[in-house]
């Protein structure tokens, strides 16, 4: 009994004519690919100029955070200097692993790079739980020790009230769009089988 | 030549033998043309990125393919809340010049494009992969399903590009 060609895999006439017609786009010409090279470099630099840019930041801060715990060794002002530290390690930290999935493309397949999706989003999702936590402890620390050191000078604790409202819409935006994309990824699972 | 020298060569040889392809996977989760070329630049990032990695375990071909659908799929979910839900933008026409205006294969192939792009993900995957020329071994091996199962979704997948290319070849 002859078999059809579906029935061996190879493909048949329907199966040629849509891929003649779905690879009719030429292969990008010299230039072409010359440009996309281009900007793909380019890119990639803008990626390490503004991971080094935060990395120099986040640095500059804790020198900064380093030099004012030594500068009045009390333990008020240690352990709030302390707290702002980690709250800054936290961010650095959190900011580099988010970027971690672009910096290293993965290269597994589809349904493993789904499953590992929606895990990376569940974790970050935890972080940024720990991000609240850790807002709250900062605050523990600086509202007694403005009142203490700064004898609650006002334009310390408007600072601290920007600080606090900034960080708090960063935390809420981070959290909205990581449920968005989990959503998104667990949609993808279903749907992919 | 040096490491980075032959990198270059690599990538460059990717570029040249699967560019358009890239394209068109690009094409297969992306109906807004600026949204495309700008998924199309972040998969030809990844690929560059992924390159130095590439111990050969599996073909070129299928490594190129996964990092580009992974990618796709990351584009997917990071789309925006508020753009007015592009599951059905997907399905909507491509606004670049219309079909009518272009030559009858044009017309053809933009109407298999559109109806890839408006298939439900696994089918859309599948058939993407089959109609770059990926066997079933090979798709199954960017999936990470069996052949088995990949050949069972390929039938489905044809089903379901025939009946909608059959339904917009009736559309008035």
């Amino acid at each position: 009994m002859t078999r059809t060609p579906r029935e061996t895999g190879e493909p048949d006439d329907e199966l040629l004519e849509w891929r003649a017609g779905w690879q009719a786009d030429p292969e990008p010409a010299p230039e072409v690919r010359d440009l996309i090279r281009r900007r793909v470099k380019r890119r990639s630099l803008k990626m390490a100029l503004s991971t080094a840019g935060e990395l120099v930041t986040g640095i500059a801060m804790l020198v900064f955070v380093a030099w004012s715990a030594l500068r009045d060794p009390t333990a008020i002002n240690v352990g709030a200097m302390a707290c702002l530290a980690l709250l800054i390690l936290w961010a650095m930290s959190f900011s580099l692993w988010y970027l971690r999935g672009t910096w290293r493309p993965r290269a597994e397949t589809t349904s493993a790079f789904v499953a590992l999706s929606v895990l990376r989003c569940q974790r970050r999702l935890q972080a940024l739980r720990a991000g609240w936590w850790l807002l709250a402890l900062e605050l523990a620390v600086m509202i007694p020790w403005i009142c203490l050191r700064l004898k609650a000078q006002a334009a310390a604790w408007s600072l601290l009230a920007f600080l606090t409202a900034l960080v708090s819409v960063c935390l809420i935006a981070a959290q909205r769009r990581t449920r968005r994309e989990l959503r998104e990824w667990e949609e993808m699972r279903a749907s992919l089988g | 030549m040096n490491g980075r020298a032959a990198l270059d060569a690599r990538y460059d040889q990717i570029l040249r033998r699967e560019g358009a392809a890239l394209r068109r996977v690009a094409a297969a989760y992306e109906a807004d043309p600026a949204r495309r070329e700008d998924l199309f630049q972040e998969i030809c990032l990844a690929v560059w990125q992924a390159l130095p990695r590439f111990r050969g375990e599996s073909s070129e071909r299928t490594f190129v393919f996964r990092i580009a659908h992974n990618r796709g799929l990351t584009h997917r979910s990071r789309r925006p809340a508020n753009a007015a839900d592009l599951r059905e933008a997907e399905t909507l026409a491509d606004p670049r010049p219309g079909p009518e205006a272009e030559a009858w294969e044009e017309q053809r192939r933009e109407r298999l494009r559109e109806a890839v792009r408006a298939l439900p993900l696994e089918p859309r995957q599948v058939i993407s992969l089959t109609l770059e020329g990926l066997s079933p071994g090979e798709i199954a091996e960017v999936l990470g399903i069996t052949e088995n199962n990949a050949a069972v979704r390929l039938s489905r997948a044809r089903r379901a590009l025939r009946q909608s290319l059959d339904t917009e070849g009736a559309a008035p």
